[in-house]
């Protein structure tokens, strides 16, 4: 498919940034060990450095500014650095007792310690931050940026000479230190910095701190580092984690709002209602029609091919679906030249070739056929306002991409013998589940399709276990005996008449069962980093798989499509 | 007296590093004829242990490899035609059976439920093969044990084993072995020194910490070696970890270059 791109979008440092997101995720858990999401940071004036928290790298794009490497040479080195800090540094240290000077030294000298000891498990890591420091000032510049960068330099590159006093004094100190105490004591450390910032302050450096920004570019802005009490829920808020609990708020204020902010619930066409029952997990008890289904086609809000606005991003391409090919005892293959058993026809023929001094005939086995038979999957996403947050890919919203990534697995099958229902659902307390059926086995995925997907609306919450069982309704009313269902979420289950949160997880877990039971599989593909407690808890724990990244989905999705199909 | 399984007898002491007790809960297992099941990710050494253990115990070794095609009769056995007629040919399984191997399914689940159900008899207290189509009850050799293995992560959700095949046998787990241990395992293996060893063994604990975040499988011992190996042949440590780790792990270019770049923080 061809595809055209918007003009908006052709930004090449932001395709750039895009492209890179996934694999700096990856490459970031994988030096840390542990899972560490990276993200763009959306306020880009703020700050030009990256921010570092607990579990995420905020990289700033303004610090590729003006750098003389590649971006992606600098961003590796940014999550690297973040590692190091990570791995090794005393983290949250209060931060009022010291000048704001001698935070800077302080942070700045911590930067060339855990430089060094990440350098000793991943020696190629030294050079990704030699090629990124700061450039070498002017040797007549004595300003605090210019020593600053100096020193950087002269801790980091054993090959630098400088001439100042204080900058050669830095690298004696911290080389004695080393040596000394070990690179693992940051107290010692500390200490040399106390100094080196004394030394500054009897300088008459000065030091500006409203306009300070670290000279290096690849390095973080050090908030990591320290611990201000009064800024300390501002910033808890700005950097919390961008999906999950804000978008669930949003989800509940919006829902108790009311249906007066809802744009078209009369242009629904409301299919049929049908009631579920829940599970209770504490009082381990069914309730009995507790949940009400609403099947529901969306209202047309968007017409024409609005579904074709493409996705740019270069793992978009669609991976070619292999037909799943299973062994079948219903048909067997006669006259085969290996097999299991001897074709006794064939034998016979050949007996009495022998007998007749004619050539026989060597094929005279028989073995089980194929069977082609159809897979159908259901792909049932998850349509809750969170799903209406960004998802960090050329603005499209968390909901876009599902919806893409689900039809372009559509268009996917056409070519095997497989084939993909788009389903939705969402949730407005028991009283009113909404599930949307967008894609039939089967349909053609003409403007219809698209305009139906294209409409659906992202609102209130996610009651996963009623969707689930709507679902498998569904499922076993197809021909065949390869079903799969496959859920694309974005979050744990929620819904706001539900104050307990394990229990439509529980629920969901009995659904998801009742699912397996009934012979269909059952796979979860989760866009939250954080989905480990529940994902697993409901779907198994193989039966899922977590996508960081939203960039992730698609290529995720095919692959749990293969995985479903394959059985 | 010359039994058709001496060519599997297996000669020299195969190289296996232990990494907990798991030789001694093998000996124990054999003593009884216990039927084993090996779990563990892909290249962690089952194979090589099975290997081991059957040098060590001084019996031959049946391997079949398991895939989706494979049927009873490539297990048990099957009539062909000869000159004068159609004659039985005993399958690998019977061999092991008749003349007291150990028989090795490597990827026992790839195989379908049905054809690991003529295993059922064999790893019950009856321990006889049946070969309904040549009439026949084999009892098993004294000294024959049946050993499987599979990778529990890797398999998709309906090839897993039935329960009742599973609960025939007793389980030992394997998984990548400690930092040190595998370090020496690579060191020795591929024959090269230690430091080197310590930073391929690094890259991949890099790569086991993304799986099932963009990976099936982190990077295995087995091609660890295979890195050492090349650059103990003369590649240069990036060029043999291009080969045996980037491009043999991944075909997905984004995490391809996340693995280049773990290889990089080693090697440069």
């Amino acid at each position: 498919m061809k595809i055209d791109r918007p003009e908006h979008l052709v930004n090449p440092a932001a395709d750039l940034m895009d492209g890179l997101l996934p694999s700096l995720a990856w490459l970031g858990s994988g030096l840390l060990g542990r899972p560490v999401l990276v993200c763009e940071n959306s306020a880009a004036s703020r700050t030009s450095r990256t921010i570092i928290t607990d579990a995420q790298v905020v990289i700033s794009r303004r610090s590729v500014e003006g750098a003389l490497v590649p971006a992606s040479e600098l961003y590796r080195a940014t999550v690297a650095h973040a590692v190091a800090h990570l791995l090794y540094s005393p983290l949250k240290q209060p931060g009022r007792v010291l000048k704001p000077m001698s935070q800077v030294v302080v942070s700045s000298v911590e930067d060339a310690r855990v430089e060094r000891l990440l350098a000793r498990r991943y020696p190629g890591a030294k050079a990704w931050f030699l090629r990124n420091l700061a450039p070498v000032p002017d040797p007549g510049n004595f300003s605090f940026e210019a020593l600053m960068a100096r020193m950087d330099r002269s801790l980091a590159d054993p090959d630098y000479v400088d001439d100042n006093h204080w900058v050669n004094k830095a690298r004696q100190l911290f080389e004695e230190t080393q040596r000394g105490f070990g690179l693992e004591d940051a107290h010692a450390f500390r200490s040399v910095a106390s100094i080196l910032a004394n030394d500054l302050g009897q300088m008459r450096v000065r030091f500006d701190p409203q306009h300070h920004v670290v000279p290096s570019p690849y390095r973080d802005d050090h908030s990591i580092l320290w611990h201000h009490d009064e800024d300390a829920q501002d910033e808890q808020q700005t950097l919390s984690t961008p999906r999950s609990t804000p978008a669930r708020a949003a989800a509940t204020e919006f829902s108790q709002g009311g249906a007066s902010q809802d744009a078209t619930p009369q242009a629904e066409l409301e299919l049929g209602r049908t009631l579920h029952p829940e599970w209770h997990h504490q009082l381990a008890l069914w309730r009995r029609d507790w949940c009400t289904v609403v099947e529901k086609v969306p209202a047309l809000t968007v017409t024409g091919l609005s579904m074709a606005r493409p996705l740019l991003h270069h793992t978009f391409s669609p991976v070619s679906l292999h037909r799943v090919r299973r062994l079948s005892r219903r048909q067997r293959l006669r006259r085969q030249w290996e097999g299991e058993d001897i074709d006794l026809n064939a034998a016979i023929e050949v007996l009495v070739d022998r007998r007749l001094d004619l050539q026989p005939e060597p094929r005279l086995f028989m073995r089980p056929g194929r069977e082609t038979g159809t897979t159908r999957i259901l792909v049932l996403l998850d349509l809750s306002e969170s799903t209406n947050e960004p998802s960090g890919m050329h603005g499209l919203s968390m909901l876009e991409v599902e919806k893409q990534a689900a039809f372009m697995l559509a268009e996917a099958t056409l070519q095997t013998a497989d084939s993909v229902a788009i389903h939705g659902f969402n949730s407005n307390t028991r009283s009113e589940v909404s599930y949307y059926r967008l894609l039939e086995w089967g349909d053609a995925l003409d403007g219809s399709a698209r305009e139906r997907l294209a409409s659906v609306p992202a609102r209130y919450s996610t009651r996963l276990g009623a969707a689930v069982r709507q679902a498998t309704v569904h499922l076993q009313s197809q021909p065949g005996r390869h079903r799969g269902l496959l859920v694309v979420t974005d979050g744990a289950p929620s819904d706001i008449d539900v104050f307990d949160p394990d229990y439509l997880v529980e629920d969901a877990r009995t659904a998801v069962q009742q699912a397996n039971r009934a012979g269909i599989r059952t796979f979860c593909l989760a866009v939250d980093p954080a989905a480990d407690s529940y994902v697993r808890r409901i779907f198994g724990w193989r039966d899922h798989g977590i996508a960081a990244e939203a960039s992730q989905l698609p290529v995720q999705l095919q692959r749990a499509f293969v995985r479903l199909a394959a059985g | 007296m010359q039994s058709p399984l001496n060519d599997h007898l297996i000669k020299t002491e195969p190289f296996y590093q232990p990494s907990g007790q798991e030789i001694e809960c093998y000996e124990r297992a054999y003593r009884h004829r216990m039927p084993l099941m090996l779990k563990g990710p892909t290249g962690c050494g089952k194979t090589r242990f099975v290997e081991y253990m059957a040098w060590k115990l001084q019996r031959p070794l049946v391997t079949l490899a398991c895939n989706e095609d494979m049927t009873a009769s490539d297990l048990v056995g099957r009539y062909l035609l000869d000159a004068q007629g159609t004659a039985w040919h005993d399958g690998p399984l019977t061999l092991a059976v008749r003349y007291g191997g150990i028989c090795y399914l490597d990827e026992v689940v790839e195989a379908r439920q049905d054809t690991t159900v003529v295993i059922h008899p064999l790893t019950d207290a009856r321990r006889i093969l049946p070969l309904d189509k040549k009439g026949e009850v084999i009892h098993a050799h004294p000294d024959f044990q049946l050993v499987v293995s599979y990778n529990p992560g890797y398999q998709s959700s309906a090839k897993d084993m039935k329960a009742s095949t599973r609960q025939r046998f007793a389980a030992l787990e394997f998984d990548y072995p400690d930092a040190d241990t595998e370090v020496a395992i690579v060191a020795q293996e591929a024959g090269i020194d230690v430091e080197l060893a310590r930073q391929l063994v690094t890259i991949a604990q890099c790569t086991r910490a993304l799986k099932q975040r963009g990976l099936d499988e982190g990077a295995s011992t087995r091609v660890l070696i295979y890195a050492g190996t090349l650059v103990r042949d003369g590649l240069t440590p990036s060029q043999s970890c291009e080969m045996t780790l980037v491009q043999a792990l991944t075909d997905d270019p984004d995490m391809a270059q996340t693995v280049r770049n773990f290889v990089q923080a080693q090697f440069g």
